[in-house]
Parts: C-alpha cells; structure tokens; sequence
C-alpha cells in the first residue's frame, strides 16, 4: 500500500480557517500521531482524511489515487470515534457486521427478508457473520456477541469499534481521541494493544489526541500541531530532544520546559544568568533558554545555576516536583528530583544547576537556533 | 441529614392538593356520576348501577361513534407521522430557509382550530370552494367533501393532518438533531450510504423514542378531535362524522343525560390511559438502547 500525501490542505469553517495549507506525507504502516490540544486542526485533518468533510483547497493521494474524489466507504480507511459511535440499536454482533454487509451485498440484498429468496445473500450474511465472529474472538469480546453498546462498559465498547473497523481489513487506521473518555488504568492498557494491533496488521495508523503520554508511548511518528499548521514532524525521541521551536518545546514534556531570558552577544557568544553558557552562530540578539526539569540538579555540576526560593513542593512517590520563583522570570521554575533527595521545604532559598548539554536554545520568535554548550569543567577549582 | 417527615409532607402539599383538585375528584366524580340517571339541571338523581353502561354496548350511535374516532385516529397518525417526517427530513438535510418552513408548519399547531375550521369550510365549500375549483381545472368532478357521507370523515381527517403534522414536524426536527454526528460518520464510513440505507439503519432506528412520543401525542389528540367537528359538521351526515368527544358533548349539553355522558367520558379516559400505558411499555421494550 502506498504512502498517504496531503499538500496545501485548506479548511474553514465560516471565517476561521481551520487547517491552513497543511502539508504532510503518511509513510506506509508507520503509526503517526497528530498531536495537539484542542481547537488545532487535527479532528478536522483526520475527517478531511476520511472523507467526512470536504477540504476547501489541496490534495490528498493514496500514492497515485485521488482520494478526494472518493466516498467515505470508498477510501479504505476505518475510523475509531471518541465517543465510540456504536450503532446503539443493533447488537455487538451486528455492529460488526455492517461494514462487511454493507459491502458484501447489492441494494436488494440488503433488503429485509432478502435472505429468505436469494441463496447468495444467505452465503454473503453467514461469510459476515464467521470474520466478525473470528475478529471480535481475536479482541477477546465474542462473549458479548449478542449485548447492546448500552450494556458494555467503556473498554469494552472501545473494543466493539475496533472490531468494527478491523473486520473490513482496511488499508488505513484512523484514531479520533479513542482513549479519552476511558479511565486510566484501562487507558493505559488499551494504548499498549492498539500499539500491537498496529504492529501485527502492519497498516498505516493514523492516531489524534491531545495527550503527549500517548503520542509519545504510540507512535513512530508525532506531528505536533498548532492553529492549523503542523510545528514539528519527526520521532517522539526527535520532539522530545530537539523541540524545532518553543511551541513544541512546551507542549511536549511534563512538567513544562523551563524558559529563562538569555542573550546572544557578539562572536555568537550566548549569557544566561549572568554568565556564558555555550556559543551559537548566527546575528546576535535577546534569545530563550530552555531546560527541561529534569535536568535540573541538586548537587553543584559545572552548568547554569538557577538560585531562588522554593514556592511548592509536589511528592508523587517517585519523585519530588519543586517550583522555584526566580528573581526577575514571572513563571516559576520547576524540577523533578529523585524522591530521595535531601529533604527541601518550602520557603527555603535553593540552588539548581543545569549541565549546560542540557540546554535549548531558540530565537526571540520562538525558533531552534543552534547551539554549542560549553564544555563542562571536571573541577570548579581547575 | 435527616429529613423531617412532617416537612415531607408540608412540601407535598401543594402538588397534591393540585392533583386531587384538579384531576382524581372530577375523574371520581365523573365515574360516580356515571352510575346515575342525572339529567343536566335535575335536582333529583337515581342510582342506576351499570345500567348507563349496558346502554352504551347496545348504543348504534356509539359503535358508529368509536369506530369513527378510531378510523380517524388511524388516519391523522399515520398521516401527520409521514408529513411531519418527511418535511423534517427534507429541511434537515439543507440549512436553507429551515427557520421560516419550520414555522410555516407550525403555524396550524398554535392556530385556534375553531377560527381555521371556517376557513377549512370556505375551501372545502362544494360551489365555491377553492379545493373543488382546483379539481375543476384538473377537469375532475366536484365533490361535496363535508356533506358526503362517504368523504366527510376523511375530509375531517384531512384538516387533522394539516394541524397535526407541524407538530409532528417540530418533534421529529428535534429527534434528528439529537442523532449524533459520529454515529452517521461512522455509517458513512461502514458503506451506509445510500439515502434509504442511511434512513433504514440510522435515521428511523435512532428516531424510535421521537417516533413513540408523536405516535402517542397524535393519538392522543386525534381521540381530543372536537372543534372541526363541531363547527363543520355537527356529526353528520347521518352520523358519518360522529366522534366520541361530540357524542359525549350532545349526550352531555344537548340531550341533557349526563349520567349516559359520564359513562362514555370514562370510557374515553380509559382509551387515553390504555394508548399511555402502551407507549410506556414500548417505550421500556424497545426504544431505548
């Protein structure tokens, strides 16, 4: 199967513009998260994918296929629904069903009672009915074969669609916040299978959802995105290392990325904090430093210090969050340290240092710019 | 925290007063009454045990009276059902002037049928009416459509329709918007493309609940018929037109005989229990997933 290729993608709803010329290539079997919080595009991206609404400009191919001239069912794409989107009058078993009926029989045929005069609609029903029983077997739902989506509990409905998407063998996934209204135990179960469903089918998934734990547990790749444009495309470990721009950078990662003000001084000579922490080309100007909290560390290393007084400490059991109000920075500066720290409290004055690998760099409008980190010193005294 | 009973009581007091008042003593009453020989007016009354409703079993005018009522309930739902859902149907599927035909149709339910029922009278009128000047033109034959015995039924039921299917409309509006997005999505998605498959599968199965509630309320109101009645025909020709409400109203008012009138008035609230009842248990079986 063919790679997915969307470019200058446009949809607006009344005034606002929705997506805004979006440009992205789905690789073949890879599993891509669209990442985002809500309002950015990404639900709207996935139904433009589908086929449930109509793009106002671009292109989206399945390798040479047109894929916008295509109806919905025509595109071979599955769907999984937030809100699960079962068919709330018919049994599991017939919700699993539909789509091979759908497809398997002609107009007559699906009919009522059509079974009663044509043997070949009878052969069509009973085919349905043995691929859904082995897909809803494989999902470990056929015990439920016979209830109504209202009885089932939420794991269990998120199953059902599943199943439904599956037993059409679609060449293409797509996810729609599957996840989100499910507890969290069971939400962390269900991202594990549906990352081995994808790993056994090999079909592209194509995943939404507003929850950076699952993009970055899930996927091959994340494309984050914002206000209809996608920041940064590229491997959870590539967004989460090298953020492309701030946006990125504090979205992904939690706690959220620490910003200080630095400078970029003649020579590409970069100061933060009152000292030099690294060299980067380019012109010279104010700059963002950005750190994640857990480089952030108690004992002295040669590094950024970050000194200011400690305004709340968070115990989670594995580890202790601190925020730290630094003179002159309006948010303050949080950091994860082991849960066997040396005992902080509040109130008290403290010093952090950051290894100075540790830094990101960005420009004043919030992009990466390159950035060479001091070496560290073995010994301060040397 | 621990309610006090005597504020339980005190803060049920009002609603059942209201119920007592207004709806299980008058219903008492009626029942009571319907045991006696009451004439209107009387200052003396008999106890008569069944005797009012023996009467009734025997009573050709009654029989006439009920299947009356009942062909035209039959008919007004099913017509009021189909109108109403084919315009909500046709008007959900574009944006375009939705408010003003929702209500354009609407205009018959909060109209006063008594004032329309004259109106009705001049269209339905044999020489001058504009229903027969518009057959005439189509070069077929005028019709008596009140003073038929065999179309005055249907001509009733015709204007019941009319008046009915606004609100039958306005319902099923209200029912398809509840159906959600995701689930006509994913039909569209599993192959469920086809109007008619989008409608058999979809569309009618999730409507079940509207659907019960138009079917009742339309019953419920086509056994209510009244007022068209009343001013058009005055349940002729022959009796061709006599429905339950006008003959309790003649039984009543005109031939005085109240106890006989309080008979067929509970007989009339048992149907109306007896078709809430139904779509209780429809409601409970079938409707709701």
């Amino acid at each position: 199967m063919p790679d997915i290729h969307i470019s200058g993608l446009t949809k607006q709803f009344g005034n606002t513009k929705v997506i805004k010329g979006l440009d992205l290539t789905v690789r073949d079997g890879e599993f891509l998260t669209l990442l985002g919080s809500s309002g950015c595009g990404k639900s709207t991206l996935l139904k433009l994918i589908a086929g449930l609404d109509q793009p106002d400009a671009g292109a989206i191919r399945l390798g040479e296929r047109d894929l916008l001239a295509l109806s919905p069912s025509q595109r071979d794409c599955a769907m999984v629904f937030q809100s699960y989107a079962l068919y709330p009058h018919m049994t599991v078993g017939g919700n699993i069903c539909t789509p091979l009926l759908m497809r398997g029989l002609g107009f007559w045929g699906r009919l009522p009672g059509a079974g009663l005069f044509s043997a070949n609609t009878r052969r069509i029903k009973a085919e349905a009915q043995a691929s859904a029983r082995k897909v809803a077997q494989s999902l470990g739902i056929d015990g439920l074969w016979e209830r109504k989506p209202a009885q089932l509990s939420g794991g269990q409905r998120q199953r059902v669609a599943l199943a439904r998407a599956m037993v059409r063998r679609p060449a293409v996934f797509l996810f729609d916040e599957p996840l989100s209204n499910l507890d969290a135990n069971l939400r962390q179960t269900l991202r594990g299978e549906i990352r081995q469903l994808h790993d056994q089918l090999g079909v592209t998934f194509i995943y939404v959802t507003h929850d950076q734990h699952e993009a970055m547990s899930m996927s091959d790749r994340v494309a984050v995105m914002r206000e209809g444009r996608i920041l940064q495309l590229g491997t959870p470990e590539e967004i989460y290392t090298r953020p492309a721009n701030l946006d990125v950078a504090r979205f992904v990662g939690a706690p959220r990325i620490n910003l200080l003000d630095g400078e970029v001084k003649a020579h590409g000579v970069v100061w933060a904090q009152g000292r030099l922490v690294g060299h980067s080309h380019g012109k010279a100007g104010p700059c963002r430093i950005a750190f994640r909290p857990q480089a952030g560390m108690l004992e002295a290393v040669d590094g950024l210090e970050v000194e200011g007084t400690l305004v709340n400490v968070e115990y989670t059991g594995a580890e202790l969050i601190a925020s730290l109000q630094v003179d002159g920075i309006e948010d303050a500066c949080v950091f994860c340290f082991p849960a066997n720290s040396p005992a902080i409290r509040v109130g008290q004055t403290l010093r952090v240092s950051v290894p100075f690998g540790e830094i990101h760099l960005f420009d004043a409008d919030g992009q990466r710019r390159p950035f060479e980190a001091l070496p560290p010193v073995m010994s301060k005294a040397a | 925290m621990r309610v006090n009973p005597l504020h339980t009581a005190l803060l049920l007091t009002p609603a059942t007063v209201l119920i007592l008042m207004l709806l299980v003593v008058p219903v008492a009453i009626v029942a009571v009454m319907s045991l006696t020989n009451w004439q209107f007016g009387a200052a003396t009354l008999d106890w008569v045990g069944l005797a009012n409703y023996r009467e009734l079993l025997a009573d050709p005018v009654f029989q006439k009276s009920i299947s009356n009522t009942l062909t035209y309930l039959v008919v007004v739902t099913l017509g009021s059902i189909t109108i109403g859902l084919g315009a909500a149907l046709l008007i959900e599927s574009d944006t375009q002037l939705r408010t003003f035909y929702r209500t354009a149709f609407f205009m018959p339910v909060a109209s006063t049928l008594i004032a329309m029922a004259v109106v009705w009278q001049f269209l339905l009128h044999p020489s001058v009416g504009l229903v027969n000047q518009a057959l005439g033109l189509l070069g077929m034959e005028p019709r008596n459509w009140l003073n038929d015995g065999r179309s005055a039924l249907y001509s009733l039921a015709a204007i019941g329709i009319w008046q009915m299917s606004g609100l039958a409309l306005v319902l099923f509006l209200a029912g398809l918007k509840s159906i959600p997005q995701d689930i006509r999505d994913a039909g569209a998605l599993d192959g469920i493309e086809h109007p008619l498959d989008r409608f058999r599968r979809i569309t009618w199965p999730l409507l079940g609940p509207t659907t019960l509630f138009v079917v009742t309320v339309c019953a419920i109101r086509s056994l209510q018929v009244f007022d068209t009645v009343h001013v058009l025909t005055k349940g002729g020709p022959n009796k061709a037109t006599e429905v339950l409400l006008h003959t309790i109203y003649s039984e009543g008012f005109s031939f005085l005989r109240m106890g006989y009138a309080s008979a067929m008035t509970v007989v009339f609230i048992a149907g109306i229990f007896f078709l809430t009842q139904l779509q209780h248990l429809a409601m409970e079986r079938k409707t709701h997933y």
